[in-house]
């Protein structure tokens, strides 16, 4: 019987050099590059926003990259992940292997979710360590007066948790159908409908939503992490992540 | 003898249109078994029934002597395989590609050169599978399938692709496996290659197995004839016709006798030369592979 980590070692071979995966890392970076500069620019030009907690504000910019885009990075590499078999025509032989499917698909899920936690990670390191560059090279901005890292560490909890969700929904679709539009295309809809129907009630039974939730509760200092939504959202990825091993165990090979 | 695949009247349809009609396959043990069958006739679905691509509703499938059901793992771990179009992932290098393998079947690392040398693909080990050619891939998934040194090869259109010299590589490779004691389940459509590599054939219409046995058995079986030139080629048919001879006319030059044995050869030659017939030509033909498959499929 061949193990799951041999399993998961064969499909990390398989994301060799599928870009997809590299951006997933690249964005934290060009985020963070972006931001970093132009914070530096604006203390250069003394527009510091000097009386508000520099952390926050400092913060808030790369959470609305992060809240806005990292769905659509998940979308991507759910169907990326997804594509490999597809486009190679893969699913034929990884059936005749000795092992069972359900190694074969966890590993992949295994492979998704490691990856958004390495760039979650990376984004919550870099955010943390330009955010003390700064203090150490603008004093007068203030960073140094506050420490919000509690806050920055569930806001990051809260967006991973709600991205599993997100994957899952995906990845379901990706593995039953091998179509870029609707995988994809269907993410960049549902973050603009979660941003529009986000002051409904039922709101938290969006997972799209509870990204931009993640923001505002942010930003009300709030340190919950298994809040409603993210519940709900735990409850979409196993209901979507059982789904989609189901479709591919009963995937048919033509 | 001992059989490696055994089907015991298997059945299987796509919705409602029935695709293999009660199947019974034996493969022996140590053969290269080819298996043939016009467009259409169940070939591509009867392999996917024995690799566990499909399933039967009845345990009728046993390969090694076990149910496959119940022991697909363990049977799938003899098994190497090469469905239709190799599965090969274009992102990766040829060596990536059976590094990948390695990691399932655990086995030394000198394995992938030791393949890539057999495929003839060492030179382009590091080269991205995206830009190999038809009969590049066509070997790499070769070499994919015998990786793991399986004791079963199941092989669907292996030389496709190959240009001459390939298919006789290939053509080696496998009789060398035959003769390192692996069974080889073959179909293909080049039925020249088949007669040349296949002791054993099944052919298949409709999902209904025609015939399966040796091959030659199969060609032994069939009506052989003689093709004669005579200087008097109506003269030779009334005495033979008299004989009890079927004699057919090819050419205005040519007569085609069908002759059951060496008696009736022996006898044939007598008649023509005590009635004085002088013969020109004559020449022994029997069907060969092809004859009896579109015989066989056509009817």
């Amino acid at each position: 019987m061949v193990r799951f980590v041999d399993v998961l070692s064969a499909e990390i071979i398989k994301t060799k050099r599928t870009w997809n995966f590299s951006l997933v890392l690249l964005f934290p970076v060009i985020v963070t590059t972006i931001v970093f500069g132009y914070y530096i620019k604006n203390l250069l030009g003394e527009e510091s926003g000097v009386g508000s907690n520099s952390w926050i504000m400092y913060s808030r910019v790369f959470f609305q990259f992060y809240y806005l885009l990292y769905p659509l990075l998940a979308a991507t590499i759910a169907f990326s992940l997804s594509n490999i078999e597809h486009r190679n025509n893969g699913f034929k032989q990884i059936f005749t292997f000795p092992t069972n499917k359900f190694s074969i698909y966890f590993s992949k899920v295994f492979i998704l979710l490691f990856w958004m936690f390495c760039s979650l990670l990376l984004a919550y390191s870099l955010l943390v360590l330009s955010g003390n560059g700064l203090s150490y090279l603008f004093p007068q901005a203030g960073f140094q007066d506050y420490n919000i890292n509690h806050s920055i560490i569930t806001f990051f909890l809260r967006i991973f948790l709600t991205l599993i969700s997100i994957i899952s929904i995906h990845f379901f679709l990706s593995i039953y159908w091998d179509n870029f539009i609707i995988s994809v295309g269907s993410a960049c809809f549902l973050v603009i409908f979660g941003l529009v129907v986000n002051k409904w009630e039922y709101s938290y039974l969006i997972p799209y939503c509870n990204l931009q939730k993640a923001f505002i509760h942010f930003f009300q200092s709030g340190t919950e992490i298994f809040s409603k939504e993210i519940l709900w959202s735990i409850g979409y990825s196993i209901i979507f992540f059982t789904g989609g091993y189901l479709i591919m165990i009963k995937k048919s090979i033509k | 003898m001992e059989t490696i695949i055994k089907t015991t009247d298997l059945n299987f349809s796509f919705g409602k249109q029935k695709v293999i009609d009660k199947l019974c396959l034996e493969v022996p043990k140590n053969s290269i078994f080819g298996f043939l069958g016009p467009n259409g006739a169940g070939k591509s679905t009867t392999i996917k029934l024995l690799l566990g691509l499909l399933h039967s509703s009845e345990s009728n499938i046993h390969l090694f002597g076990k149910d496959l059901r119940n022991n697909k793992n363990e049977i799938l771990n003899k098994v190497g395989n090469l469905i239709e179009s190799p599965t090969i992932y274009r992102n990766l290098t040829a060596s990536e590609n059976l590094l990948y393998l390695n990691k399932i079947y655990k086995k030394e690392t000198t394995r992938i050169e030791e393949i890539l040398k057999i495929i003839g693909l060492w030179e382009h080990r590091n080269k991205k599978a995206k830009h190999f050619s038809t009969g590049m891939k066509q070997r790499l998934g070769i070499g994919m399938a015998i990786f793991h040194n399986p004791e079963l090869v199941i092989l669907d259109e292996p030389v496709n692709g190959l240009d001459p010299a390939g298919v006789f590589e290939i053509r080696e490779l496998l009789l060398r496996l035959q003769n390192d004691g692996k069974t080889i389940f073959i179909s293909s459509h080049i039925l020249s290659e088949i007669e040349k590599l296949c002791s054993y054939v099944g052919i298949i219409k409709k999902g209904v197995m025609l015939f399966q046995g040796e091959i030659n058995s199969l060609i032994s079986k069939t009506i052989k004839y003689i093709e004669i030139q005579t200087n008097d080629n109506t003269r030779a048919i009334e005495l033979l016709r008299k004989q009890q001879y079927l004699v057919k006319i090819k050419t205005n030059d040519i007569l085609e006798i069908e002759v059951d044995n060496k008696n009736s050869f022996n006898k044939l030659i007598s008649v023509l030369i005590t009635n004085e017939v002088k013969i020109y030509d004559i020449e022994k033909k029997s069907a060969n592979l092809e004859d009896i498959f579109i015989n066989l499929t056509s009817n």
